[in-house]
């Protein structure tokens, strides 16, 4: 074997790639061959060195990886390109951490405006329209009644279903008003479900908010009184050592 | 996207579990959402396609810059990946593309010139020529032997010196090799063959000092200190 053949074998040979029958004429001539032997020497010692002398990246590699690989998810998700959703994982509730408190808080505020406030806001009233009663049930009563301010301390304290008000008409310039809202029926009419009419123009001022909210009030004093009259009832009872709450379960216990 | 057995879900067991995970159920578990599997690839070659690509560019901040790109292209196109190769493979085809596109707009604009380049051709080296230069007296102090070595590297031609680094710092097979840089299995094996000619010739100077085997088995030994 000639020296410039065995010098072409000697890197196959390196590589693991070199056939049984070529390796041991290889060794062969290698053996007899200084130059050959020194060859081989000298390139096993520059893939040594090569191996040896590995670099590492700078320590801030991994932080720059980071701030470069969220702004390419950030550009590839608005360009659509991300082929793969990375799933969330974990809690079940992390929807909602990526949604942001303050987006649940905007929509809560938006959901009590759309209930409480808009229906009966501080906007323009309808200049005339009917007031219609539906059972939140689903039973429609859509007759329309009428209301006045006087019937306003007429709520009862009893229970009492509550119902929907949709309150339509159209506004003074003509554009079509409609909202709903919450109400018992004996604000209305205390004998029941008297379909009468009803004026939007009659709200003049918010009277009947107004109404509402001072009956309201009324209520929320008498439930005080009520409590304090329960208090004092029941002290009463733990003097007279009398347990009107003994239930069954506390007897069947040693 | 549901775990299978065959790439279990190593989250519930603590960040060891990834270590002990093949680059190829990473990257799995990667196209599942699993960002700490990623995490752990990063770990694992970070270092690897730095190397490689400082050795294609000569350029620390460039080779770091390219071996992010590399991960932030994996990362992003992760669900391309399929198990057919490797995927130290597949990473380092991204890599390769890399360098030869950074490559190629340098040569569009060139910022120096080289007044002494290597031989076009290996036909023009002798087998084994006098070597000028070579002084066994050479000291390697004042000089890191890495930038000798990335010097020696570096005056290999590019299309070379990608599958010689290949081979000899990454390990990979010739068939690997051919998968990365789109050649001929002949053409990889006469081109390492090649690079190793040369890379011989270019460190001959360095291999007749004394003390560089004292230094070699030194850093070799550091190599596998950091390793274990």
């Amino acid at each position: 074997m000639f020296c410039f053949m065995a010098r072409k074998l000697i890197s196959q040979e390196m590589d693991g790639v070199l056939p049984a029958r070529k390796t041991r004429a290889l060794e062969e001539h290698v053996d007899r061959c200084a130059a050959c032997r020194a060859f081989r020497t000298e390139l096993e010692t520059g893939r040594r060195l090569l191996r040896a002398t590995a670099t590492e990246p700078s320590e801030a590699f991994e932080w720059t990886l980071q701030l470069k690989l969220n702004r390419a998810m950030q550009s590839a998700a608005a360009s659509g390109a991300v082929p793969w959703v990375e799933s969330q994982g974990g809690s079940a509730f992390a929807w909602l951490r990526s949604f942001g408190l303050s987006s649940v808080a905007g929509l809560a505020l938006a959901a009590v405006l759309a209930v409480w406030v808009l229906p009966l806001g501080t906007g323009p009233l309808p200049a005339s329209g009917d007031l219609h009663l539906a059972e939140t049930a689903g039973e429609t009563a859509a007759s329309p009644v009428t209301l006045s301010a006087g019937d306003a301390d007429r709520l009862s304290l009893s229970p009492q279903p509550r119902y929907r008000l949709l309150l339509s008409g159209s506004s003074g310039s003509g554009r079509t008003v409609s909202g709903w809202s919450l109400a018992q029926p004996n604000l209305l009419d205390r004998s029941g479900w008297v379909p009468t009419t009803w004026r939007g123009a009659q709200l003049e001022g918010n009277e009947a908010f107004a109404a509402v909210r001072e009956e309201n009030g009324r209520l929320r004093f008498m439930l005080r009184q009520l409590r304090a009259e329960n208090d004092a009832l029941k002290s009463l009872l733990e003097g007279t050592e009398i347990n009107y709450l003994e239930t069954e379960a506390d007897e069947e216990s040693p | 996207m549901f775990m299978t057995d065959k790439h279990p879900d190593p989250g519930r067991q603590g960040s060891l579990a990834y270590a002990e995970l093949r680059d190829e159920d990473l990257i799995a578990l990667v196209q599942q959402g699993q960002k700490r599997a990623y995490d752990e690839l990063v770990r694992r070659f970070k270092g690897r396609l730095y190397s490689f690509i400082l050795r294609m560019v000569a350029d620390p901040v460039e080779a770091e810059e390219l071996a992010q790109d590399t991960l932030i292209r994996a990362y992003i196109h992760a669900d391309k990946y399929r198990e057919i190769a490797r995927f130290s493979t597949w990473l380092f085809t991204i890599a390769t593309n890399l360098v030869r596109n950074r490559v190629r707009k340098r040569k569009r604009t060139p910022r120096m010139l080289n007044l002494d380049p290597a031989p076009l051709s290996d036909d023009a080296i002798p087998l084994d020529p006098p070597d000028p230069s070579a002084d066994p007296t050479i000291q390697l102090e004042g000089r890191e032997l890495g930038d000798l070595i990335a010097e020696a590297t570096s005056m290999i031609p590019e299309k070379y010196r990608i599958p010689f680094l290949l081979r000899e710092v990454e390990q990979l097979t010739y068939e690997e090799i051919q998968q990365v840089t789109g050649l001929k299995l002949g053409t990889v094996r006469s081109r390492i063959n090649r690079a190793r000619n040369r890379f011989r010739q270019n460190i001959k100077p360095l291999l007749k000092n004394e003390t560089l085997l004292v230094d070699l088995e030194r850093l070799e030994a550091q190599m596998n200190h950091e390793e274990n």
